[in-house]
């Protein structure tokens, strides 16, 4: 494997240059690196987004067939695909593509990585502890609190504080693969929907200047989909429950308590730094070229400062307790460094609407429910945050094409607000629909089988449970909403 | 094997069999030693049965000690419209299971259901693999390495009415997946 390495990387490598070089307009403009991502985006040819789905495909299949191999490689993998862009992009657009490239990374790969490094690490010092005893009232009241905190402490958060008292509190049980399943539907997946904190492709939006308190108007779509997740989930625990053999009571019971307890405020401080910069104009600075938000850039060194405190004032025990370490957003960090190269083309593609070589795209999506279903479809089989971006990026494309990005979003939430809410949901529902739909899934599974419960293998998930409970629910949510 | 069965395959309705057996059972006190296998998860379709689509054959073990007894009985109710069509010594009993786990305890759990077979059982081709991977230690987004594996396959043969105990025990843990028991004449 090793010494074929070096060989596939260079037969790809000199094929992918090989055939940006034959199949883009070399105009001088774009030697001069004048032109912008409109114009680009125009002359990218459509073979130019295969390293976007390489990168996707490698995060959806390596963990599955070869966690191994992938655990110790996934930064080379993603390396790879981002420079089998990059390079040959600098070498036929030169300035144009250096422009791109510190814009996409400036504007959105930073910040995107500062907001879920703080989440992270504010999330990892809050610790439940105490002995709870899993009766399916105590687990429908925990699943609800998950679904609630998850728009506000992150998917990834919300499941990290909760996924190990549910697991302990059920331990006694035999029957507890349903209450994990459910976990990921609801506090994974689910419950991230209302703010742009809640899931990645949401704060992707924010970024790209969809208010904070716009994603407040998924509520009802949130909570119809919730409510009939919950009910079954009760009725479902309540059979398994009654199937159980019930255990002595325990000798010393501790009494719940939340330790880190201070984080929650810390959090409270990174939805003010995140709704601080959507409402407060300060005004632009420059950087390389790049026009940069003041507003963006005290928000990013608020979130900072807000992580590095938890870490200051978090006890070692807590983040032991919930077994923390920095892997996870080394590997989101690494991932995403990839993910974010490899979508330029696809997104400079999209925004030019018709005359890039997606145009098709923009003209065979027509109605909201074909965004929905198509945004989650993909959102479920690859990663929910460039999904999202791909069909915002086609919205933009096909209603406002030529027009500046947050003017563009503007009048997106304006005129076509329903389009908005179509990608937005689908997104962010489909992602419980397979283990890769959404970060936390994954990890939800592994912390559950470390536990000793035997979770069901992929298709398992979406066979037994995910399809038979959730499509239903989202035609619901189509007929009536969309 | 440490006992002697016998495959009694009869021609007939299964109820009225399942009653007929009941019957012999009762008459001559047995408590173990006949199983009426659609009872029980023992593969009973042969290849030929199911090419020549015969449904109506049921199939019967019977231990040493009760086989020429049965047989006599199932010979002399030929008013009832049952016949023996075939009647082969089990040579061997086995079921394969597999099972995967990342969790310490219920591995230790495993390893002693494994170790503790009933007398008259025995572990065969059992490759169990234990696997620790410090470097998989935490909870990764999307690397779901494990720093601790034990899987394992293999196979549980022996005394026919100790495997089919022993198989429902298996199948009641979770982590072990098992086949159906088959039956080699």
């Amino acid at each position: 494997m090793s010494f074929k390495a070096p060989v596939l990387w260079n037969t790809a490598f000199c094929f992918f240059l090989f055939v940006i070089l034959l199949t883009v307009d070399h105009s001088p403009a774009f030697a001069a690196g004048e032109a912008n991502a409109q114009k680009l985006g125009a002359r990218l040819p459509i073979w130019s987004v295969l390293p976007f789905v390489g990168i996707l495909l490698s995060i959806a299949l390596f963990p599955l067939f070869a966690p191994r191999w992938w655990h110790s490689h996934f930064p080379k993998v993603s390396a790879f695909w981002a420079s089998i862009f990059a390079v040959p992009f600098l070498v036929v657009f030169r300035g144009a593509a250096i422009h791109e490239i510190l814009h996409v990374y400036m504007l959105e790969y930073v910040p995107f990585i500062i907001l879920l490094w703080t989440l992270f690490t504010i999330a990892g010092g809050i610790h439940l502890g105490g002995t709870l005893r899993g009766t399916p009232g105590t687990n429908v009241v925990l699943l609800l609190i998950g679904t609630a905190i998850a728009s506000w402490v992150g998917t990834t958060g919300a499941s990290m504080i909760l996924i190990r008292p549910l697991l302990r509190a059920n331990g006694w049980r035999r029957n507890k693969v349903h209450l994990v399943v459910f976990f990921i539907f609801l506090v994974s997946n689910i419950g991230g929907a209302l703010t742009p904190l809640g899931d990645p492709p949401l704060f992707l939006g924010f970024l790209l200047g969809v208010p904070f308190f716009w994603t407040m108007s998924l509520l009802k779509e949130t909570v119809f989909i919730a409510i009939p997740i919950l009910t079954l989930f009760y009725l479902l625990d309540r059979y398994f429950y009654g199937k159980e053999e019930q255990p002595a009571e325990a000798s010393e019971k501790v009494p719940l308590r939340i330790q880190g307890i201070h984080n929650i405020l810390l959090l409270a401080g990174v939805v003010g730094a995140v709704f601080m910069s959507g409402v407060w104009h300060l005004g632009e600075t420059t950087i390389l070229g790049i026009h940069i938000a003041r507003e963006s850039l005290g928000r990013d060194l608020i979130l900072v400062l807000l992580g590095l405190l938890s870490l200051a004032v978090t006890k070692a025990e807590v983040h032991k307790a919930n077994g923390f370490s920095w892997f996870p957003i080394k590997e989101v960090a690494f991932l995403f460094a990839g993910i974010f190269m490899t979508i330029i083309p696809a997104i400079a593609i999209l925004k030019a609407g018709k005359e890039g070589s997606l145009g098709f795209v923009t003209t065979a999506l027509e109605t909201p429910a074909h965004y929905f279903w198509v945004t989650g479809s993909l959102s479920s089989f690859l990663d929910n945050a460039p999904s999202y971006l791909t069909f915002f990026n086609s919205l933009l494309g096909k209603f406002f094409v030529g027009v500046p990005t947050r003017e563009a979003v503007d009048m997106l939430i304006e005129q076509q607000e329903l389009y908005l809410t179509s990608i937005s949901l689908g997104s962010v529902f489909w992602g419980a629909l397979t283990y890769i739909g959404n970060a936390p899934n994954f990890m939800v599974r592994s912390i559950a089988e470390e536990a000793g419960v035997k979770m069901p293998t992929f298709f398992g998930y979406m066979g037994k449970y995910a399809i038979p409970i959730l499509i239903p629910l989202f035609i619901l949510v189509t007929l009536v909403f969309l | 094997m440490s006992q002697n069965y016998y495959e009694v395959v009869v021609k007939g309705d299964d109820n009225l069999l399942k009653g007929f057996l009941s019957g012999f059972k009762a008459a001559k006190r047995i408590k173990s030693g006949l199983i009426f296998a659609a009872d029980h998860p023992i593969d009973t379709h042969h290849l030929k049965e199911i090419l020549t689509f015969q449904r109506d054959h049921v199939h019967l073990a019977a231990s040493e000690r009760y086989h020429a007894a049965l047989l006599a009985a199932i010979k002399a109710a030929a008013e009832i419209d049952i016949e023996i069509v075939s009647d082969k010594r089990i040579s061997k009993a086995y079921f394969d299971f597999k099972f995967s786990t990342f969790n310490r305890d219920v591995a230790s759990k495993l390893k002693r259901r494994l170790a503790r077979l009933p007398v008259g059982l025995e572990l065969a081709d059992f490759e169990p693999k234990e696997t620790i991977e410090p470097s998989g230690k935490g909870v990764e987004l999307y690397s779901p390495l494990h720093d601790y594996a034990f899987e394992g396959k293999g196979r549980v043969q022996g005394d026919l009415e100790k495997l089919l105990l022993f198989h429902r025990k298996c199948e009641e843990h979770v982590f072990i997946e098992t086949s159906d028991i088959e039956l080699e004449s």
